[in-house]
């Protein structure tokens, strides 16, 4: 009898392995015996004609003509193909790698290609199965995939549901001159300075008169996408503020005052008898908090003392806020006058920041005394559980509260929860070849989701605060060294993966979004925070090999 | 003690542990998917109900010491190890399908299909095996004698 079980085991677990192996063959890329080109006209982010041939033969006459008629040839060469899964739809979705992979269907004697540039410009990656509660989306929205094949094919979807051949291509785009590849090597202060510049201008250019960002750009339409958030248009005030300080720019300098006033005027609201930042019903901690950041930074850089006015109000309410034991009660109750004492993520440490920062201008005792409270609470009770040296969250602005308190109130254990934070990031984050992305300093999630890049920059904004404490604080130089080459290869990511001009063809004003980051490789709905936490953290890397210089301690 | 005495305790400790076990599994499961998992399929869901029903019912009645405990037992035995062997055997495939797409599946992905897999085998896969083969031995040790040939002529 238990002869029989092993015996039926073995037998189970080698056509297991048999299966596998056949699986992954059958559905790993073919070289072509012959490559095809597929030639496309590109103009104001339209294709407008598109050829297919094989590489080496001469180009089709109608590509010609429609390029003198003025747009951009682009060549995606087909070097591999493969069967693919149609059903169940999930399948279909995970089964094009997101800016690598297209289509070729093929329905009677008719065969077209859906290349990755028409998946890119209609933004059809990582749109496939959403799973809410972590945040992420995962493939290809197959439904819009089947209208763009039923739309070259000149049928229905149910048609190319039911009677179409697929197959999945592997595609090398050829474009007009590319970028030299930035890598923490080879990472310029001129670049990061230049990427800087072209963030904020992107976040200037979107500031209306009235002083509202256009929130959410999707890139390739220039389309502004619904909905408003108070603490991103904070966030991104704050970086335009800094920027402002950096360059003495007077147009950036103008954006910030424009943003701010908008935030002081009609974003400013009443919280019982204390000034706060938000319409809501029930009111957000980070809203103000962010506020505060973004007017004490407008203050800080001498781009307008007049802000300086609300300071005390607004840092009057967020200790309103505060527990004995240094926790924030994240909400207030606008209709009942009343704290509410639930957390979410951001906010406490949001406020923290934010006491830090506002005590710089205001001098009130009890802001320094309220944010050093609120550190003790954040890098103790706070992150405190079996465990906690393992695994650490996304919370990323209690480092950089760290490194403002740092002269005030020096916290050893603050410094090493940081340094800790940062070893953990070093153990989840990518190197070159780890997956099809551009991986090197990137946060993944697994082979088949595309590495979100605000998680990087938020990310590198308290590596760098951590950076300059550990210096301060006398870390050793072996340690500092580590951290130091993390941080690169993060921010050579991010340089990588800005839009300067990112590729223009599939964009129809590509002017209006040069300078912005996207959420990914693959999405280019451009969200304020997006570019803010980016450009932010650069300034900081920058402003800290600068201050190095000073110290003549070299370039970090 | 005399051997019958020993026989019977030790069945007794045997069906409370397989009864036990059972209501592990089927809270495990329950948890694994319906806690666990951020999305909804039908197909994963109604498999986890499915054997969330019958390891309830096992359970419950190998603790209560119900005549049709056996049959549930049996019941939540095979369509676990079925429904187990089922999901190791997707998993497997998964990964070397992705593999075949996305070139070596990232540590991360490897981990976490190796994880599920550890996780589900010895719940889904080892537990009903034994639980198996004590319900066979069980049947036999309680299986009536055969009966004596019959007398030639009458």
């Amino acid at each position: 009898m238990l002869r029989a079980a092993l015996r039926a085991v073995v037998v189970y677990l080698a056509l297991l392995a048999l299966a596998c192996v056949v699986v992954r063959w059958g559905t790993s890329l073919h070289e072509p015996v012959q490559r095809e080109v597929v030639a496309s006209v590109w103009r104001k982010g339209e294709l407008v004609e598109r050829a297919v041939y094989l590489e080496g033969q001469r180009h089709d006459p109608r590509i010609d003509r429609a390029l003198g008629e003025g747009g951009e040839l682009v060549l995606e060469t087909i070097v591999g193909d493969a069967p693919i899964l149609t059903w169940p739809d999930v399948a279909l979705g995970i089964s094009l790698v997101p800016g690598h992979d297209g289509l070729r269907a093929t329905l009677g004697d008719r065969t077209v290609h859906v290349t990755p540039d028409d998946l890119l410009s209609r933004q059809l990656y990582d749109h496939g199965l959403r799973v809410n509660s972590i945040g992420i989306a995962l493939g290809v929205d197959t439904d819009a995939l089947r209208a763009v094949l039923a739309e070259r094919l000149q049928t229905s979807a149910q048609t190319v549901i039911e009677q179409s051949q697929l197959r999945r291509i592997r595609v090398v785009r050829k474009a007009g001159a590319e970028r030299p590849r930035i890598t923490a090597q080879n990472l310029r202060r001129e670049d990061v300075r230049d990427a800087i510049v072209a963030g904020a201008k992107y976040l200037a250019r979107a500031v209306s008169a009235e002083g509202r960002f256009r929130y959410t750009v999707r890139a390739p339409t220039n389309e502004e996408l619904p909905g408003y958030d108070w603490p991103r248009h904070a966030g991104a005030t704050y970086f335009l503020a800094q920027v402002a300080g950096m360059t003495h720019d007077q147009a950036l300098a103008d954006a910030a005052r424009r943003a701010a006033t908008l935030m002081t005027a009609s974003g400013l609201s009443k919280c019982g008898e204390l000034p706060c930042v938000g319409e809501e019903k029930s009111i957000g901690l980070g809203s103000t908090a962010l506020a505060v950041v973004a007017l004490a930074e407008i203050v800080d850089r001498k781009i307008d003392a007049n802000f300086g006015f609300y300071l005390p109000g607004l840092t009057r309410f967020l200790r309103s806020q505060q527990r004995p034991d240094g926790e924030f009660m994240h909400y207030y109750d606008r209709e009942n006058n009343r704290p509410i004492d639930t957390q979410g993520l951001y906010y406490s440490s949001e406020a923290t920041l934010a006491l830090a920062k506002a005590y710089n201008i205001t001098k009130d005792p009890a802001d320094l005394e309220a944010a050093v409270r609120a550190l003790r609470y954040l890098v103790g009770p706070a992150w405190s559980f079996f465990g906690d040296r393992y695994y650490y969250g996304e919370e990323h602005w209690t480092c950089q509260a760290i490194s403002v308190l740092w002269p005030h109130a020096p916290d050893r254990k603050a410094l090493d929860f940081c340094l800790g934070w940062q070893a953990f990031g070093r153990a989840i984050q990518q190197r070159e070849g780890d997956s099809f992305f551009d991986a090197d300093g990137s946060i993944g999630v697994g082979p088949v989701v595309t590495p979100r890049l605000t998680p990087v920059a938020s990310r590198c904004e308290a590596a760098i605060a951590t950076l300059d404490v550990a210096r301060k604080a006398g870390v050793a130089a072996e340690e500092i060294a580590i951290v130091d080459e993390q941080l690169r290869r993060a921010l050579a990511l991010l340089l990588r993966q800005q839009l300067r001009p990112g590729p223009r063809h599939l964009f129809k004003e590509p002017e209006a979004v040069e300078g912005a980051m996207p959420g990914s490789e693959v999405d280019w709905e451009l969200r304020i925070d997006y570019t803010q936490h980016t450009g932010s953290a650069l300034v900081r890397w920058l402003e800290l090999a600068e201050s190095m210089d000073g110290a003549s301690a070299g370039q970090p | 003690m005399p051997d019958t005495t020993k026989e019977t305790l030790s069945k007794r400790v045997a069906t409370t542990a397989f009864g036990a076990i059972d209501l592990v599994s089927a809270i495990l499961v329950y948890i694994g998917v319906f806690e666990g998992l951020p999305a909804r399929y039908w197909l994963v869901d109604g498999g986890a109900a499915l054997l969330i029903v019958l390891f309830s019912a096992a359970g419950a009645g190998l603790l209560a010491g119900t005549p049709w405990a056996r049959r549930a037992a049996l019941a939540a035995s095979v369509a676990s190890l079925v429904l187990g062997l089922l999901l190791v055997t997707t998993l497997a495939l998964t990964a070397s399908y992705l593999s075949g797409v996305y070139g070596p599946v990232g540590r991360g992905g490897a981990l976490i299909l190796g994880l599920i897999a550890a996780l589900a085998l010895p719940y889904l896969v080892a537990i009903p095996l034994a639980q198996l083969a004590w319900l066979g031995r069980f049947r036999a040790a309680t299986a009536p004698a055969a009966s004596p040939a019959p007398a030639a002529g009458s």
